[in-house]
C-alpha cells in the first residue's frame, strides 16, 4: 500500500448538505415540511398576483440572483438552495429570537414569512415598516392576522423611529440603499440597553466569502465585498457587539451593550 | 395596513434622487419605461457591469467602489419594479 493510497479522501460538505443536516437535527416550531410547503405555494401565488398586474419578470427587469423580486419565484418552484437557505436562516432567527423573547420589535423587512413567528415568538409590541414585505406579510404570508403597528417608511428614513427596541429585524440592501444614508446607525441608536438586530443575508450570496466566478477566497475578495462596507460600519460604532454567523446566506447579529 | 401610495412616494423619491445622482436630465418617473431606465442605469454605472461580466484575473478584480455600485444598481431596478407595481 502506498502512501498516497492510505490519504483519507474527504469532501468539504456542500452548503446544501450542511442546511439540510442542519434542520434535521433540530428541532423547530418554524421549519417543517407543512411550513415549506406553505410558504412555495404562497410565494408562487405572488408570482401570479404580480403577473396579473401586467408586470414583466424578465431577467433583465427582476435580475438574476437571489433578490425581493426574484425570491418569490425561487422558493415558488422549489429552488433547493434557496429553500435550504430559508430554512437554515429561520432556524438561527427562531433560536435568537426565543433567547432573546423580545417585546418591542421592529420588522424593516422581515425574512420569516410564518404568522406563527410573530405569534409565538416576538411578544407584545411589533412595528412594521410600511413596504413590499408588509404587503406580502398581509396579503399573502400573514393571514391569521398578527397585532401591529405600522411605521411609515418615509418616518423611519427622517428619524421617527420607534425607541427602546429590543429587536429589528432587517436586510442588508435596505441598509445601504435608504435614502437615509445613516438609517443604520439610526436604528442601532434606536435600540434598548442588550437589543439586538438580526442582520440577514449578509454574506452577498455567499460572495463574501469567495469569488463566485474565480472560486477562490481571499482576503482581497473579502475587502472588497459591498458587505465588508457593512460591516466596517458596525466597526464604527461604539457600544455593540456584532456577530457574522455562517448560515447559507449568513446572518450578522448585532447586541447593543448595557449601560 | 399596507399604504401603497405612501410607498410608492417614497420609492419615487428614492429614484428621482438616484437619477439626480445620474445626471438624467428631464427625468420623468411616470414615462420612463423600465427596460429604458435600466439601460440608463447601466449606462451610467456601465464600469460596474464591464468589471463583473468580463471575469479579469484576480489582480484587476473590480474595487469595492465598484461592487458596491453594482449592489447599488440591483436595489434601483427592484425599486423601479416595485413604485410601478404600486403605483398602478
Amino acid at each position: 500500500m502506498t502512501a498516497d493510497s492510505e490519504q483519507v479522501k474527504w469532501r468539504a460538505p456542500s452548503w446544501g448538505d450542511v442546511c439540510k443536516a442542519q434542520i434535521k437535527l433540530s428541532k423547530s416550531k418554524l421549519v417543517s415540511i407543512s411550513n415549506t410547503e406553505k410558504s412555495i405555494s404562497q410565494n408562487k401565488e405572488i408570482v401570479d398576483y404580480e403577473e396579473s398586474l401586467g408586470m414583466i419578470r424578465s431577467v433583465k427587469i427582476v435580475g438574476a440572483g437571489i433578490n425581493a423580486l426574484t425570491f418569490p419565484e425561487l422558493m415558488g418552484n422549489r429552488n433547493e438552495m434557496v429553500i435550504a437557505g430559508v430554512n437554515s436562516h429561520a432556524l438561527m432567527s427562531e433560536m435568537i429570537s426565543l433567547l432573546k423573547k423580545p417585546q418591542r420589535t421592529l420588522i424593516h423587512i422581515g425574512v420569516i414569512n410564518d404568522s406563527n413567528f410573530y405569534n409565538s415568538y416576538i411578544g407584545n409590541k411589533i412595528y412594521i415598516v410600511n413596504n413590499y414585505y408588509l404587503d406580502r406579510l398581509e396579503n399573502f404570508y400573514d393571514k391569521e392576522e398578527t397585532e401591529f403597528e405600522v411605521v411609515d417608511i418615509l418616518d423611519l428614513n427622517t428619524g421617527k423611529i420607534p425607541q427602546n427596541l429590543d429587536m429589528i429585524y432587517t436586510l442588508p440592501i435596505e441598509l445601504l440603499t435608504a435614502l437615509n444614508k445613516n438609517l443604520l446607525e439610526d436604528l442601532i441608536d434606536a435600540l434598548a440597553p442588550h437589543g439586538c438586530m438580526i442582520i440577514a443575508s449578509s454574506s452577498d450570496g455567499q460572495s463574501l466569502y469567495a469569488d463566485q466566478e474565480l472560486n477562490i477566497a481571499t482576503a482581497k475578495q473579502i475587502e472588497s465585498n459591498p458587505m465588508q462596507v457593512l460591516h466596517n460600519r458596525l466597526n464604527n460604532i461604539e457600544n455593540i457587539s456584532y456577530f457574522h454567523i455562517l448560515t447559507f446566506g449568513g446572518l450578522t447579529v448585532v447586541i447593543k451593550n448595557g449601560i | 395596513m399596507f399604504d401603497k401610495e405612501k410607498y410608492a412616494e417614497y420609492l419615487g423619491m428614492c429614484l428621482e434622487s438616484c437619477a439626480l445622482e445620474l445626471g438624467m436630465d428631464n427625468f420623468d418617473l411616470n414615462s420612463v419605461t423600465i427596460d429604458d431606465f435600466i439601460d440608463k442605469v447601466n449606462e451610467v454605472y456601465h464600469p460596474a457591469s464591464k468589471y463583473v461580466k468580463n471575469k479579469p484575473n484576480l489582480d484587476e478584480r473590480p474595487t469595492q467602489e465598484i461592487l458596491l455600485r453594482k449592489f447599488i444598481i440591483s436595489k434601483i431596478i427592484n425599486n423601479f419594479y416595485f413604485y410601478r407595481l404600486y403605483s398602478q
